[in-house]
């Protein structure tokens, strides 16, 4: 696609993102946009190491989870504002997720997945038991909604969704900017060559673990954003934000959609977002059917289309053009 | 004897039989693990499905069947289950990455443990058997049979693997599979044949543990789930692929469980194992008794 053609699309997309909530008539709507933006970052996040490095980080909650509680525990007391906040949870969770990364990316593949995932039953089970810091189940409440300052009024607080979804775009905004950063530079192809090939990419001067804890730092840092997002959205934040129906969320997302790829996570977590939604329409399907079909779903995803619902547009998109390329060499 | 003693002898006891079970859990994984390559997150869920099986058969309307029989029956079903599993889902992608077959299985999890829900609602049932109720005391020391059957039965289905895979046909060539599999399809052994019946074995051996364990349980949709990642926790403290060291791990696992559940707090001691698992991870990545593999 041309440079010029595709400022052009993105623009639409981003113009229409901003338009969408004055066509939402109730608040339940908005509230399904902001879930439906918030599964992305939370996608394209996790997607940064599993999609791109082979580093599949069960654990990936954590950084949500425990970003939450930072803005929920700690922000109030420093006397941060929303994006104070935000600034303060990314850094917490880029951090962790470095002296993690370090100690992580030393174990092989097979146990780093186990082992970030123990990681994430081990915070759970924290903040479940931890009262006097957490609250455990009875959840920390009350964390401070954003207060906007807008020159010539006073100071507003925000409690409509419809100002919350706003506040939500530039985060998303910026994570599809470093996701393409990261992704479609020299960086993204030596992400690919540490994917494919650990031994040879190092033989190519590539050093393995420093591209494996880029995109894990940089993942951790957007979903800790998202958490504190989230906690001063809800102004609760509980054990159940580091739950382990989250990692299953995501590689459903993920590898539905299409694991390594913008478009099709982004797919996987529009698609994820709204079939439910959809679905009440018609008529009224319990949770466990639902994820029941889901997991149908994805086994048939991974049995019949290696590379995700993506692969589909692909041969679609390529079949407008008339060209056909090679296809992708691992399906990661 | 003192009151702390027998304290302690009983902590032990029950530490031993919970790492029976979770040894009997760890051996199918490990070898699923050694053979395919495949990390099966699936397989506490087939121990569910054992869970449920035993709870049908225990309710028959109008036979009671004897428990041994009921052992019998509930293994049998789990192997069929999983060999049901890996014809379908597994087979077709035994030669994709092992992140793709991952994920396979937590979505054959994803999938039993919904059905379970949807057949059997969240409540958990229970499945008393004569055993789980008979207790013996010896010297103050009061144990339940059921607990000392599990006890027993570990003890002999990890002598007879031992025999399995180091004088049968079939045994040996999982192992050979295990040490490397295009030397194997070179000499002409049907690598995904043994892949299917490790599957069976290893499904059947979840079955068993259903049967012996949930007596004492009760069995319930998610019954499986931090089961499975204990005993992936176990397979990789033993090192990846080394079915006697899981064997032990798991072992280990319990006892520390028992005795810190014992001692110094119940509602920290999944934290315990947990973090065990992980501190152990970062000094020795590749496990306790593990060499060095490229996974």
């Amino acid at each position: 696609m041309k440079r010029g053609v595709q400022i052009v699309l993105w623009l639409l997309v981003a113009g229409f993102l901003v338009i969408l909530p004055q066509l939402a008539t109730t608040n339940y709507l908005v509230n399904v946009m902001i879930t439906t933006v918030m599964w992305i970052i939370f996608a394209l996040s996790f997607d940064l190491s599993a999609g791109h490095v082979g580093a599949v980080s069960l654990g990936h909650p954590v950084f949500y989870g425990v970003g939450a509680y930072v803005t929920a525990l700690v922000a109030p007391s420093l006397g941060l504002d929303f994006i104070g906040s935000l600034l303060l949870s990314a850094f917490a969770m880029g951090l962790l997720a470095l002296v993690s990364g370090i100690a992580f990316f030393r174990i092989s593949e097979v146990s780093f997945a186990i082992g970030t995932l123990g990681a994430l039953i081990i915070a759970q089970l924290l903040a479940n038991n931890a009262y006097d810091i957490t609250g455990g189940p009875m959840c920390t409440q009350n964390v401070p909604r954003p207060v906007l300052h807008i020159p010539g009024s006073g100071p507003v607080t925000v409690v409509e969704p419809v100002h919350y979804y706003y506040l939500l775009l530039p985060l998303l905004g910026l994570a599809i900017l470093i996701y393409w950063r990261l992704t479609q530079s020299r960086i993204g192809r030596a992400f690919a060559a540490v994917r494919q090939d650990e031994v040879r990419a190092s033989a190519m001067g590539i050093y393995p673990k420093r591209y494996k804890l880029l995109a894990f730092i940089a993942g951790a840092a957007i979903i800790g954003a998202l958490g504190s997002f989230q906690a001063q959205y809800i102004t609760v934040v509980c054990p159940s934000e580091l739950t382990i129906s989250y990692t299953l969320n995501l590689l459903i997302i993920v590898f539905v959609g299409g694991a390594g790829s913008m478009r099709g996570v982004i797919l996987g977590a529009v698609l994820f977002s709204l079939l439910p939604r959809l679905l009440e329409i018609v008529t009224d399907v319990p949770p466990a059917w639902q994820q029941l079909i889901y997991g149908l779903i994805l086994l048939i995803v991974i049995r019949f289309l290696p590379e995700g619902l993506d692969s589909l547009i692909e041969r679609a998109l390529q079949r407008l053009r008339g060209t056909r390329t090679e296809a992708k060499p691992d399906a990661a | 004897m003192p009151i702390e003693v027998v304290i302690f002898i009983e902590h032990i006891i029950n530490g031993l039989t919970l790492g029976a079970f979770y040894a009997l859990i760890t051996l199918g994984l490990s070898l699923i693990f050694g053979v395919a390559r495949l990390v099966n997150f699936a397989h506490g869920d087939i121990f569910m499905v054992g869970g449920y099986t035993l709870f049908l058969l225990l309710n028959l309307s109008g036979i009671t069947l004897p428990y041994p029989l009921i052992v019998v029956l509930v293994v049998v079903v789990t192997a069929l289950v999983g060999l049901l599993i890996e014809r379908v889902v597994i087979h077709p992608i035994l030669n994709r990455s092992w992140r793709v077959q991952a994920v396979a299985t937590l979505g054959i999890s994803i999938v039993l443990q919904n059905l379970a829900l949807i057949l059997f609602t969240s409540d958990p049932k229970q499945t008393p058997t004569i055993y789980s109720r008979q207790i013996i005391e010896i010297m103050d020391i009061r144990i339940s049979v059921q607990r000392l059957i599990i006890l027993v039965a570990v003890i002999f289905i990890f002598l007879a693997l031992q025999w399995f895979v180091k004088h049968t046909q079939t045994g040996k060539a999982m192992r050979a599979v295990s040490q490397n599999r295009e030397m194997c399809q070179i000499v002409g052994i049907d690598v995904p044949r043994i892949a299917m019946i490790t599957f069976a074995i290893s499904s059947g051996l979840a079955g068993l543990a259903a049967a012996l364990m949930s007596p004492l349980f009760s069995v319930m949709p998610t019954m499986g789930s931090l089961l499975t990642l204990k005993a992936l926790a176990a397979v990789i403290l033993g090192g990846l692929g080394q079915v006697n060291g899981a064997f032990f791990a798991a072992f280990l696992l319990g006892l520390v469980e028992a005795l810190f559940s014992g001692y110094v707090s119940y509602a920290y001691r999944d934290v315990v194992s947990f973090g065990l698992f992980v501190l152990i991870l970062f000094v020795r990545p590749q496990g306790l008794f593990g060499r060095r593999v490229g996974l």
